[in-house]
């Protein structure tokens, strides 16, 4: 993992982004929480390696057509999303965290830092 | 001991259901009444339901727009089941319980004399279809008063038919009651068809007043097979048990003399029969100069109640079958939706679980800690879940006490404050020095606030210096007593700000469980009052939660 890693978890309660703190953050990676995938101003966009979404929480995000995301993603969620990307994951709540921290570690050992 | 219920079919409370028992019932605005309407119609203390030898007497108590059964005025009214009480804006279905244990007896009460069976006499002496016209058929000063009495007794029966109702078996009931009093039958039953099995089945039973034989109403199977397969009325005679035929002998305790059976045709199908009978020896009848038998005329008059009776018996089943589906799709979208919060909540704790898991096995205590603190802030999240589930289902009287609001507004400021730090939020509070103790559910304004200001952390959040502001007070003009929680955060989009009250509707997403502020709501409606809310998107928004001060005898708000 390469330091400086930016991970993003939007959506959803804190505790995800609390847990993925502890984990990543000691190994040189930050964590940041948005309350919302649409970024402000509404033309720009997350620059995080690694985007973690709460799809339950946000319910008015297309995973198929958001453009406004353009970094890995790991999706989570009660349903399972019509299309999955090669470089997107989909964990079904409520999962496992090891199979969240799993999914991260290869999304950014597949992707340098910015 | 006898029991009656009251249920709101129109008002602020509709679908709630109040109790009647042994104890006088008081309604009004009040808090202090058992039934408690939200009505700004309604006086404090507007009327009572007292019960006295088994009746159950509604009196007015001088209120300021006065007490209407079935649209009239009353001052005082003995109450019988079905009737609709007004106060204000609010209508009031009475319903008498003990009528379904009597109704509960039909099975009991009635003997279905089988195919030849030989206490089964009965034959058949004049029959009608269902479009014969109604009597008279030839016009004569005294057909035209029959023709008036007729139509007087259809009209009473589709008024009982509109009439709102509780149970089939009340309707039924009702029905038959009348049916037997406007015949002139000594007794009468209904029977219907299980729309499972096809089994016919007594449904409800009638005696003419003063007439309480204690014995089991024969019908003949017969009979009943018959109308069921020609859809006809009948008329029939029991000779043999006849004492114009048999002077001697009585008639036989309880047995027929004489019976009509008629259809009860609904719109696609036969719902059932309704079976009147008369027992009283012919000999006496005419003593007392009454006919001494059912006249034609009446048979037809029956034809038309069964009519009326077995449409009534559809809509009913009509109407509880859209209940039965709405009240499933609103059990599946419940357990749905908290289904959803548990399994969010079970998230979380995985999470703290698995910090711990880590901590444990790298001897980390910082990350036991913050894995720790996790799965107790899912702790609170399933306590208050559980806690506004609790408060929502029950129909509860606020438990009244004299308490500092200040200091329960403090608890719940204090309460927030380490959430308002996590999320960067400046939480203030703001009491007003002046405001005494007071009487009022401490625990229950502890709840209801506490949601408030869980929501307005939850909304500003993120913003640009979150502030969420909480205040307490007392206005005068009003003798209200009231919390307002202020913030800074999104605000709410106005075509939302009605809609934020109803269960299960949340703007906060997954993080809601949409039962916060309908628990509030609830909670103050319990204490006379109500919460209101400004709104401006992009500014904020303030919930104030008001209510009526109570009188304390030994201390006033200054």
């Amino acid at each position: 993992m390469n330091v400086s890693q930016r991970v993003l978890v939007i959506g959803g309660v804190s505790d995800t982004a609390t847990v993925l703190q502890a984990v990543f953050e000691p190994r040189g990676a930050t964590v940041e929480r948005s309350r919302t995938h649409r970024p402000a101003p509404a033309n720009a966009r997350f620059s995080s390696e690694v985007i973690v979404i709460d799809l339950d929480a946000e319910q008015d995000f297309e995973p198929e057509t958001d453009c406004s995301i353009v970094s890995s993603r790991v999706l989570i969620g009660s349903d399972t999303p019509k299309r999955i990307a090669p470089d997107e994951r989909f964990l079904s709540k409520p999962f496992q965290y090891p199979e969240l921290v799993k999914a991260i570690e290869e999304l950014l050992s597949a992707r340098p830092a910015a | 001991m006898k029991r009656a219920s009251l249920l709101v079919v129109q008002g602020a409370e509709q679908g709630t259901r109040f109790d009647v028992a042994d104890a006088p019932v008081f309604m009004g605005r009040g808090v202090s009444n058992e039934v408690r309407l939200h009505d700004t119609e309604v006086s404090r203390v507007h009327a009572s339901i007292q019960i006295k030898d088994g009746v159950f007497s509604l009196n007015d108590r001088n209120s300021s727009n006065g007490t209407f059964v079935n649209g009239k005025p009353v001052t005082t009214h003995t109450l019988i089941d079905g009737d609709q009480i007004q106060l204000g804006r609010t209508v009031l279905l009475f319903s008498d319980v003990n009528q379904d244990s009597r109704t509960g007896l039909a099975a009991e009460r009635i003997q279905l004399l089988q195919r030849h069976d030989p206490a089964d006499r009965s034959s058949i002496i004049s029959r009608v279809g269902q479009d014969a016209p109604l009597p008279p058929v030839v016009p004569s000063v005294e057909d035209d008063s029959q023709t008036l009495s007729n139509l007087a007794v259809l009209y009473r029966i589709t008024e009982e038919v509109a009439r709102p109702t509780v149970s089939m078996d009340q309707l039924l009931q009702r029905i038959l009651d009348l049916t037997i009093e406007s015949i002139g039958a000594d007794r009468g039953c209904v029977l219907l068809t299980d729309p499972q099995t096809g089994e016919i089945t007594p449904q409800a039973i009638s005696e003419h007043r003063g007439l309480d034989t204690g014995a089991r109403m024969p019908v003949s199977r017969t009979i009943v097979d018959y109308v069921f397969k020609t859809n006809q009325g009948v008329r029939t005679a029991d000779a043999q048990h006849d004492s114009r035929f048999d002077g001697g002998r009585s008639i036989v305790q309880a047995g027929i003399r004489e019976a009509m059976c008629v259809p009860m045709q609904g719109r696609h199908e036969l719902m059932g029969v309704i079976y009147v009978d008369i027992t009283t020896p012919a000999d006496r009848l005419l003593a007392t100069g009454k006919v001494a038998g059912f006249r034609e005329d009446q048979l037809r008059m029956l034809v038309a109640i069964g009519r009326q009776a077995a449409l009534a018996v559809e809509n009913y089943r009509y109407q509880q079958a859209i209940v039965k589906a709405e009240r499933l799709a609103a059990m599946g979208q419940t357990i749905a939706t908290i289904s959803h919060h548990i399994k969010n909540i079970l998230q979380g704790i995985r999470g703290g679980s698995y910090l711990i898991d880590m901590g444990l096995n790298d001897h980390n205590e910082d990350l036991v800690r913050k894995g720790w603190h996790v799965v107790e802030k899912n702790q609170t999240r399933i306590y208050n879940l559980v806690m506004d589930m609790l408060t929502f289902s029950k129909e509860r009287q606020p438990a009244h006490e004299r308490a500092n609001l200040n200091e329960t507004v403090a608890d719940v400021v204090e309460l927030m404050q380490s959430r308002a730090g996590e999320c960067a939020v400046d939480l203030q509070y703001r009491p007003n020095p002046s405001l005494a103790v007071c009487i009022f559910d401490s625990e229950g304004i502890h709840r209801a606030v506490l949601n408030i200001v869980t929501n307005a952390i939850d909304a500003v959040e993120g913003a640009e210096s979150p502030i969420v502001l909480v205040e307490t007070g007392h206005q005068v003009e009003t003798d209200m007593i009231w919390v307002a929680v202020s913030d800074n955060g999104p605000g709410i989009p106005e075509n939302q700000v009605s809609k934020i009250f109803q269960v299960f509707e949340s703007t906060k997403g997954a993080r809601g469980t949409g039962l916060g502020l309908a628990v509030s709501q609830k909670i103050l409606r319990e204490h006379g009052g109500e919460i209101t809310v400004e709104s401006r998107p992009g500014e904020g928004s303030r919930f104030m939660l008001a209510w009526p001060r109570i009188e304390d005898e030994g201390q006033t708000v200054a």
